[in-house]
């Protein structure tokens, strides 16, 4: 009984997972590159590392949202560029229409194809991960065609803001504009995850759908608004990466779907749909960014880079997993001896009842 | 005693069979120039690897798993068995180093699923980023070809036709059959005898429909689950094999994204990506299916990014059909049970 509360403790620090890794990498890089002598612990470099794993963000919450229904999205990094090049033309410097047209239609045409998605895994019963996949080589394909092998070149200025944008710098730390709409995406994901209805019948489907069904929950319309959002936060997504790179084109993200993946799986959701909480993804991106950052300060050769990325994904994913495993076990000791304890309680209390 | 009928049924088959043969038909009908036996020479050529990597990934994907790391793996050993003949080793003690090493990536691969417990598609994916970056760091990025010389005779060997039929004097009417096809005949028949006639098909099914159940009743899933994974490197190495074989050189990124055209083929021949059903004759036939739309639409002239869409489009048409043909003989199944308890 006494160590229940160490107990408490440990189930806390497990469930901690994302960030205990996130440390871990980063003393990992500070003390490598700190005995090549670089100083990796900067702030304008945290600032740097933070900002770009920004835009990640935005893509990591929307394959979040559709991995804690159990599904999966594939077609994440073709939404961002099928969208993006098709209303290109509007964003360009010399365009008439007002920035905002562009930007609404490019955020519709997410929630259409989204809405496609879901259509395709609700009523016609295709798997996540087929019907998302060939959504990504309809859009990544259409793109192409749309675009041949030109690219849009420089955009309007002002909408540019969005991904160049800086508010305040404290000593190095420059706060940018991606990184307040990041934190807001995660704030109101978070809000509607964790203190609305909406959000609980999101975890719940993706727990248990035929239980979820039959205790009154229209799974099928939570599932395609998941996939919605998910293609809206894409193409969201889009509009951010075109604004930082001044350049609208078909092959833009080729593999932003993997890494959305993966920073999903290192911030703790399960690929089995229902476990996870959205500040996790900021972890996972950091995480994926500070392996990037890290390396790219040693001038580690590119060929070099994807093996240790891989290799370092891999134990990522391995020591979160391991860790939510030891939190659920403690846990669930924790829950049996809870029971022990009443049901004993209310035997003591029955005995001097009747005496 | 009721008359024994033959009746085949529509689900016997496997489900791309029906993608498979309208796909061909229409390609036939509408293409000039797909149905002459110079082009299904150069379609079947082409898609060997595909039809060896299928086959492979329907084997995981049968076991619940996925390996996404199969692209990788041919690029590795591809270029592995390359790098060893440009310095002059022996064909055949290179393609063994070839696939010893395809092996025992896929056995790296099955033990990081199994003993650490990470789930398949994140492990085989930074296994594929490890793999292309070997095969990267090899090569220093740059295409490996070879010398011609004794040692590299069984590489001249195996990439010669060993049968030509000759229908005319053109190149279109010549029908070749190349060893590289036969060896993925082979290879595949092999698969499937051991598949159909061992243990193997039965425990990959039981460990796909529930994974827990059948380590309960006995099945090491452990060893069978890092086995199928060295299986499917072992295919990987074969196709890398190939590949290099055919092509007479080898690029370092000649595996890019084949493992997702071997999802779409498996997926394509009826397996489940939940795993505990599928077949590997649909695997092959999904694999041909690619091939020849593939095949026809480039010989129409039609772009290839044009091709990705029409791609994507049947992927979804090709799953729609599959779930038609499911429902049909599920209703014909209860219907019979319906009259077998009536008589």
């Amino acid at each position: 009984m006494q160590n229940m509360p160490k107990k408490r403790m440990a189930a806390r620090l497990c469930g901690l997972s994302t960030v205990i890794i996130m440390v871990f990498v980063l003393s990992l890089f500070t003390v490598i590159n700190g005995a090549k002598g670089i100083n990796f612990l900067t702030a304008s470099n945290i600032s740097t590392i933070i900002n770009q794993a920004s835009f990640l963000v935005i893509v990591g919450i929307g394959q979040a949202i559709v991995i804690l229904v159990g599904g999966i999205n594939l077609s994440m990094g073709a939404v961002m560029a099928f969208t993006t090049v098709l209303c290109g033309g509007m964003l360009l410097k010399g365009s008439a229409t007002n920035v905002l047209v562009p930007v609404i239609l490019i955020l519709g045409m997410g929630a259409l194809i989204g809405f496609l998605n879901g259509i395709m895994v609700t009523r016609l019963n295709i798997p996540p991960f087929i019907a998302t996949f060939a959504m990504m080589y309809v859009c990544r394909g259409l793109a192409w065609v749309y675009l041949r092998n030109r690219v849009l070149y420089s955009l309007n200025e002002g909408f540019r803001k969005i991904a160049t944008g800086r508010l305040i710098s404290i000593g190095g730390f420059a706060v940018t504009a991606p990184m307040v709409i990041a934190g807001t995406a995660l704030l109101l994901f978070y809000l509607i995850l964790k203190r609305t209805t909406l959000g609980r019948k999101i975890y719940f489907t993706g727990a248990n759908p035929t239980a979820a069904r039959f205790s009154g929950i229209n799974t099928e319309r939570i599932t395609i608004l998941v996939y919605i959002l998910s293609s809206v936060m894409a193409a969201f997504a889009g509009l951010m990466y075109v604004a930082r790179l001044n350049s609208a084109e078909p092959g833009l993200a080729g593999k932003a779907h993997f890494e959305a993946i993966t920073i999903s799986l290192i911030g703790g959701f399960s690929m089995a749909g229902g476990y996870g909480n959205i500040w996790g993804i900021a972890g996972g991106a950091v995480v994926v960014y500070t392996i990037q950052a890290g390396m790219n300060s040693l001038q580690l050769p590119s060929e070099l880079q994807t093996l240790v990325n891989g290799a370092l994904i891999i134990i990522a994913v391995f020591v979160n997993q391991f860790l939510m495993n030891k939190k659920m076990e403690i846990e669930n000791d924790l829950c049996e001896e809870l029971t022990v304890q009443k049901a004993k309680k209310k035997a003591d209390k029955g005995m001097e009842d009747k005496g | 005693m009721a008359k024994r009928k033959i009746n085949i049924r529509l689900s016997d088959f496997p489900n791309s069979t029906y993608v498979f043969i309208v796909a061909f038909v229409l390609a036939s009908v509408i293409v000039p120039n797909f149905f002459t036996p110079g082009n299904i020479t150069t379609m079947l050529t082409q898609a060997c690897v595909m039809m060896i990597l299928s086959t492979a990934m329907s084997m995981c994907l049968m076991m619940g798993c996925i390996d996404l790391s199969l692209g990788g793996m041919v690029s590795m050993t591809g270029v592995i068995i390359a790098i060893l003949l440009k310095n002059g080793v022996h064909a055949g003690i290179a393609i063994l180093a070839g696939i010893v090493s395809g092996t025992a990536f896929g056995m790296f691969n099955g033990f990081v699923v199994t003993k650490m417990k990470v789930p398949p598609f994140i492990a085989t994916f930074g296994a594929s980023g490890i793999a292309q970056s070997i095969a990267n760091t090899i090569s220093q990025e740059r295409t490996i070809s070879w010398e011609q010389g004794s040692h590299v005779k069984l590489v001249n060997l195996l990439g010669s036709n060993i049968l030509t039929v000759y229908f005319g004097p053109r190149p279109a009417q010549i029908l070749s059959i190349s060893a590289l096809l036969l060896i993925t005949v082979i290879i595949i028949a092999i698969v499937l005898v051991l598949f159909k006639k061992t243990t193997l098909g039965s425990n990959v099914y039981a460990l796909g429909a529930n994974e827990e159940t059948a380590r309960l009743s006995g099945i090491d899933n452990v060893k069978w689950k890092v086995g199928i994974y060295a299986l499917s490197g072992f295919l990987a190495s074969l196709a890398g094999m190939i590949v290099m074989i055919r092509t007479n050189s080898l690029q370092p990124t000649v595996g890019d994204g084949l493992e997702f055209q071997a999802v779409v083929a498996a997926v394509l021949g009826g397996n489940s990506m939940k795993g505990g059903k599928g077949s590997v004759p649909g695997a092959v036939l999904g694999a041909l299916t690619l091939y020849t739309v593939r095949n026809a639409m480039s010989l129409w002239g039609i772009d290839t990014s044009v091709v990705m869409v029409v791609i994507g489009c049947i992927l979804v048409f090709g799953m729609m059909l599959n779930q038609v043909v499911n429902s049909l003989a599920e209703k014909r199944k209860l219907y019979r049970r319906a009259e077998g308890r009536e008589a």
